[in-house]
């Protein structure tokens, strides 16, 4: 009798603890509330002026600062410890300092001026630059040897390109069989440690996954507002407005994907998706953002103050 | 001809053409120079010495510190002037608008005069710059970045849209040289 009672109790928390978990990641979620915890920048300070790229460790913020050409250097409390880099075109210099990311080791700078991958150290020492043909336009680092990037170049946007740590090309990954016109295929991406990359398109309401074979698992639509409007501009014709800024995953796989002009809050709203394509819910940040970044911890970083200031989010699930 | 007389017929020939409709006279651009003139603290020791003057002002967009490649113009023609021309003969206003979320114009300002000493640090501008926060100088950049050459000699003055073409910088280092 005790032994059936103490299943049944048994089961009755499983079933419990099941449902829960449905309840917060299943098809109809709970939302996400942010709570700050730390802000980095003010106006008072010269900390940060135009951040662009934000990645961290257990110990640090890496930032890159557009309006003063540097790669900055925080500590987990946002005092600047170190600021390195100036205008230019030489080692360690920037004329438009863009995307951050980071390996175990080192961090890589992109320029939206000067094709290549600028590489430091931690404690901010220029290494060496990654020789590219191309402006970058989204990066992930996969480890020192290799680091996939997409381009705005010409004739190479519908492709992902798999870099070792010498600027030659490992793999080029098709993400796009039907050629679009000019800028459609552009993207912002994301893969996880198991090789499956996940795509955000900017100028379509397209967000896909691919498993680490290339096989297209999924693709959504969450906006279901058909076809961006374009315009001409001398002889090109591009489109007016962007639909996901940015992609990102969290620490269980989840992805968040920051919407553009087209959302209901335009640069503010996430949407949170599970690994296979459902949207479980929709937040919105407390200003515009162009980029959003998760750490290891699953914290959410975004712009305040027009990137003047880097806020940081503990994201809580509530219930509805 | 003193140049006060010179403004004063300037004025009168206006109105007269003009059949006296005053509003048509505030397209005069010229003024009569006071003694406080801010064109005076560039080391002048009298009102007369202004005929061989030049003098800059850069009104500078802060919608263009959101583009990257906007100020590019601005700063290769910076870089380029006299070394007059980038310390004491060239004044900066910086015009912006209200943010339309914001509605206080106190906060827009804050982000807009930090925004400021970070471009101006980093890349090295000598000459002073104001930020227009009551909006006086808007109209003057509604296209973007300009600057306006003051030439005393020449008595004129010429407003020139940012990015340049070879033959405008030609014109002004032109006009500022001679």
């Amino acid at each position: 009798m005790e032994k059936r009672k103490g299943l049944l109790a048994v089961s009755l928390v499983m079933v419990s603890l099941f449902l829960q978990t449905q309840f917060l990641f299943g098809k109809e979620l709970s939302k996400i509330f942010l709570e700050e915890v730390l802000s980095v920048g003010s106006m008072d300070d010269d900390a940060l002026f135009q951040w662009v790229g934000v990645v961290t460790d257990l110990n640090y913020i890496y930032v890159t600062d557009a309006m003063d050409y540097s790669l900055k250097k925080f500590d987990t409390k946002g005092n600047l410890l170190k600021k390195t880099g100036r205008k230019g075109q030489g080692p360690g210099e920037f004329l438009a300092p863009r995307l951050l990311d980071s390996s175990d080791q080192l961090l890589y700078v992109t320029d939206q001026y000067i094709p290549g991958i600028h590489v430091f150290d931690r404690d901010l020492e220029f290494r060496h630059k990654i020789p590219l043909i191309m402006l970058v336009g989204d990066l992930k680092v996969i480890s020192d040897k290799q680091i996939a990037v997409v381009t705005f170049a010409y004739g190479q946007i519908g492709k992902i390109f798999f870099y070792d740590d010498k600027g030659k090309v490992i793999r080029e990954f098709d993400y796009s069989t039907k050629k679009s016109s000019l800028l459609m295929d552009s993207i912002s991406f994301d893969i996880d440690f198991h090789g499956n990359i996940y795509l955000a398109y900017n100028f379509q309401d397209k967000i896909e996954k691919f498993d680490a074979e290339g096989r297209k698992l999924w693709s959504q639509e969450l906006l279901r507002i058909g076809r961006v409007k374009r315009k001409k501009i001398a002889s090109m014709v591009v489109p007016t407005k962007i639909v996901y800024k940015d992609v990102v995953l969290d620490t269980s796989g989840k992805l968040f994907v920051l919407g553009g002009n087209l959302s209901k809050n335009p640069s503010r709203d996430v949407y949170v998706l599970s690994q296979k394509g459902e949207h479980l819910t929709t937040f919105t940040l407390p200003e515009t953002s162009h980029c959003i970044y998760i750490d290891g911890q699953d914290y959410l970083y975004s712009r305040a103050n027009d990137g003047v200031t880097l806020k940081k989010y503990r994201m809580k699930a509530v219930n509805k | 001809m003193k140049f006060r007389h010179f403004i004063m017929i300037v004025v009168l020939g206006c109105f007269l053409l003009t059949n006296g409709e005053l509003s048509s006279m505030i397209e005069i651009e010229a003024r009569i120079p006071q003694k406080n003139d801010l064109f005076l603290n560039a080391k002048m020791d009298s009102y007369d010495s202004l005929e061989n003057r030049k003098l800059l002002l850069f009104l500078i967009d802060f919608n263009d510190f959101m583009c990257l490649s906007c100020l590019d113009s601005f700063l290769d023609f910076y870089y380029c002037l006299p070394s007059d021309f980038q310390k004491h003969l060239s004044w900066g206003i910086l015009v912006f608008n209200i943010s339309e979320k914001e509605g206080n114009n106190n906060i827009s300002a804050r982000i807009v005069e930090k925004k400021l000493r970070g471009f101006v640090a980093a890349n090295n501008i000598k000459f002073p710059i104001l930020i227009d926060k009551f909006h006086v100088f808007n109209g003057l950049a509604e296209e973007g970045t300009v600057v306006m050459v003051f030439d005393w000699s020449r008595k004129m003055v010429k407003r020139y849209v940012f990015p340049l073409n070879k033959g405008q910088i030609e014109e002004i280092f032109k006009l500022l040289t001679e």
